[in-house]
């Protein structure tokens, strides 16, 4: 059945939801208030890590689970990109330093006790070295999620444009949206009505949905010709634990803070401070790193920091992803397309919360 | 029922708010726990308009401690107070002076500085320090009715470090409310240090990074409350028995006199 849906919020999950609607044959229309670039959506900031297992550290076991079925949907997407876009599934390694080497039994103990099967493996220090050459000898032990990716955030947001673009969708950009009701939004001085309408806004829909809060969160990205990482470096630390991801071309993303705060302004001088020692940390190599950006985004929470689908007559909401935007985006649209057309996804969905119509 | 700034509370556990799963795992925490107060942290998180996390602890009718985390001078600290007062509309400030960021080892002439000026100010300052007894002694002379003396650096889950120091405040200073700040790993720790008469405990780390953080923080309120029971139904004395002092049942009297 063809039906004309209008999304708002063109992030990670109003992009990937016009490609899958036009999949669909849904008409669709997407309107965003920022850029084409997805500057100023989280999303663009994201790492984007494909890490259901290690977030298990942060992340409860509802988000781990949606995590892993997502991470196998990720390179069936990929398929219908034109561009090519990033994506790595090469494991992710976990680091203490010696002298906080119980922080390392800690995280592995917190992880089993959440997920349902063996996710990790121990490994040594000889290990180690053929894993990760470039990893500072101080590193003696780690924990290798074998299964655990990530992508390139922006250029999965331009491919996702661009594929939803082909397959018919119109998407309005520099669109200011006033207004959201089942069936209607309201953008400019016009209302436009749909089939049904999605809300993916993420932070922005902050005065639509009670108890959404933002988290802050910064990251550095660098460039470091003299460090050769093969794949996503966490580092835990007693007060800040930190990720190394490494890009194509030796190009790096420290990341990320977390912070309590609705603040979007520009990184803060101690959070550089903490993440560029957990890079030289990581590695020394990365004492002659050029520092080519930082970031700051604000992501969405309820107060569970679990991400809810909520629906009513005309209107589904998709939001609260919080840190794990791209790690959650496949399953969570999927669920919001199958919500649209029968009203009952076909998977168990333990966020679903019918909204007062 | 104990009262502290004024104002009575039951429970003796006061709370950190940071490195929660998601502040509704830090509700459960309190809400299982019974906690009253917990400390808020300013520095990182005051930027912008409003904080709807803070509003999330708001709505549980709790009692807040806003604290100068992160500051290191004097001046730093005092700024902060004076948004700490603005934004919770209290005058409690617990009061933070980093001396060392690795350990985050208080800066003891920072804090008695601090505290001085605070107090003139009209602050119920709650000092973050070592225990050390001198440092004690100038913040109390400073005007400091309440010490939050830590029992080993902060995140460390260590326990009491140095247990006879800690006894020494107690019996020195048994007028100030004496909290303890900082170290304490395990529900065994809280209890220890309450049987020594502390009034309260704080916490963080050992509950927020526990696997089930609401259950832990029941343990901990619970092992506070047999602590502070123990205390105030009075302690056995210690007995030494590796040297009998009195003859044992059963044994001869000439055997006990050749020993001595």
């Amino acid at each position: 059945m063809t039906i004309s849906i209008g999304i708002v919020g063109a992030g990670i999950i109003g992009r990937l939801l016009a490609l899958k609607a036009c999949a669909r044959g849904w008409r669709v229309t997407l309107f965003e208030r920022g850029a084409e670039d997805g500057a100023t959506a989280c999303s663009s900031v994201s790492p984007a890590m494909l890490a259901p297992y290690c977030e298990l550290d942060v992340a409860e076991k509802t988000v781990s689970d949606l995590g892993a079925l997502s991470l196998r949907l990720w390179p069936e997407i990929l398929c219908e990109f034109d561009l090519p876009v990033y994506f790595q599934q090469a494991g992710s390694l976990v680091v203490a330093p010696p002298q906080n080497s119980d922080e390392l039994e800690h995280f592995a103990r917190t992880v089993k006790s959440r997920a349902s099967e063996d996710v990790f493996q121990n490994i040594k220090s000889d290990e180690l070295k053929v894993f990760e050459p470039d990893l500072d000898s101080r590193f003696q032990s780690g924990l290798f999620f074998p299964s655990e990716g990530q992508i390139d955030s922006r250029g999965a947001l331009a491919a996702l444009l661009m594929a939803a673009r082909e397959r018919g969708a119109d998407c309005r950009f520099g669109q200011e949206v006033r207004a959201i009701r089942p069936n209607e939004i309201d953008c400019g001085n016009a209302t436009s009505k749909f089939d049904m309408v999605f809300d993916c806004r993420g932070y922005g829909a902050a005065k639509d949905i009670k108890n959404l809060r933002a988290v802050r969160g910064e990251i550095i990205r660098l460039h470091a010709p003299d460090v050769h990482l093969n794949r996503p470096v966490r580092l835990l630390h007693p007060r800040w634990p930190l990720y190394v991801v490494p890009r194509p071309d030796n190009h790096y993303i420290i990341g990320a803070t977390t912070i309590e705060s609705e603040d979007a302004s520009p990184i803060a001088l101690r959070s550089m401070l903490e993440m560029l020692s957990a890079a030289f940390t990581i590695s020394a190599g990365f004492s002659e790193a050029r520092i080519l950006e930082t970031l700051t985004g604000l992501r969405p929470a309820f107060p569970d920091n679990e991400p809810r689908i909520m629906h009513q007559p005309g209107l589904i909401r998709v939001n609260g992803v919080y840190r794990h935007g791209f790690l959650l985006a496949p399953v969570l649209t999927d669920y919001a397309c199958q919500l649209a057309e029968k009203s009952q996804p076909s998977a168990p969905m333990p966020y679903l919360v019918r909204e007062a119509a | 029922m104990w009262q502290l700034g004024g104002k009575n509370f039951s429970s003796r556990l006061v709370l950190g708010t940071s490195r929660y799963r998601s502040p509704e795992n830090l509700r459960e925490a309190i809400t299982r726990s019974g906690i009253e107060i917990v400390t808020v942290s300013l520095r990182r998180q005051a930027a912008g308009d409003g904080n709807k996390f803070w509003d999330l602890l708001r709505e549980m009718n709790i009692a807040f401690l806003p604290n100068t985390a992160n500051c290191r001078s004097v001046q730093e600290a005092i700024t902060t107070a004076h948004m700490a007062r603005e934004v919770f509309k209290t005058n409690w400030i617990k009061l933070e002076t980093v001396g060392d960021e690795y350990t985050l080892a208080p800066d003891p002439f920072a804090l008695v500085e601090a505290a001085r000026i605070l107090i003139a100010d009209g602050f119920e300052v709650f000092p973050y320090t070592t225990e050390d007894l001198v440092v004690a002694e100038r913040l109390v002379a400073a005007g400091c009715k309440i010490l939050m003396p830590w029992a080993a650096p902060i995140g460390s889950g260590q326990g009491i470090a140095n247990a006879q120091a800690l006894k020494t405040l107690r019996a020195r200073f048994p007028e100030t409310t004496l909290i303890i700040d900082a170290g304490i790993g395990a529900p065994s720790h809280a209890a220890q240090v309450m049987e020594m008469g502390y009034d309260a405990v704080m916490l963080n780390t050992a509950i927020a990074l526990a696997d089930d953080a609401p259950k832990m923080a029941q343990a901990f309120a619970r092992a506070i409350e047999a602590g502070r029971m123990g205390y105030e139904a009075g302690l056995m004395p210690r007995r030494d028995f590796a040297e009998p002092s009195t003859p044992t049942l059963g044994t001869p009297f000439w055997k006990e006199e050749k020993r001595a």
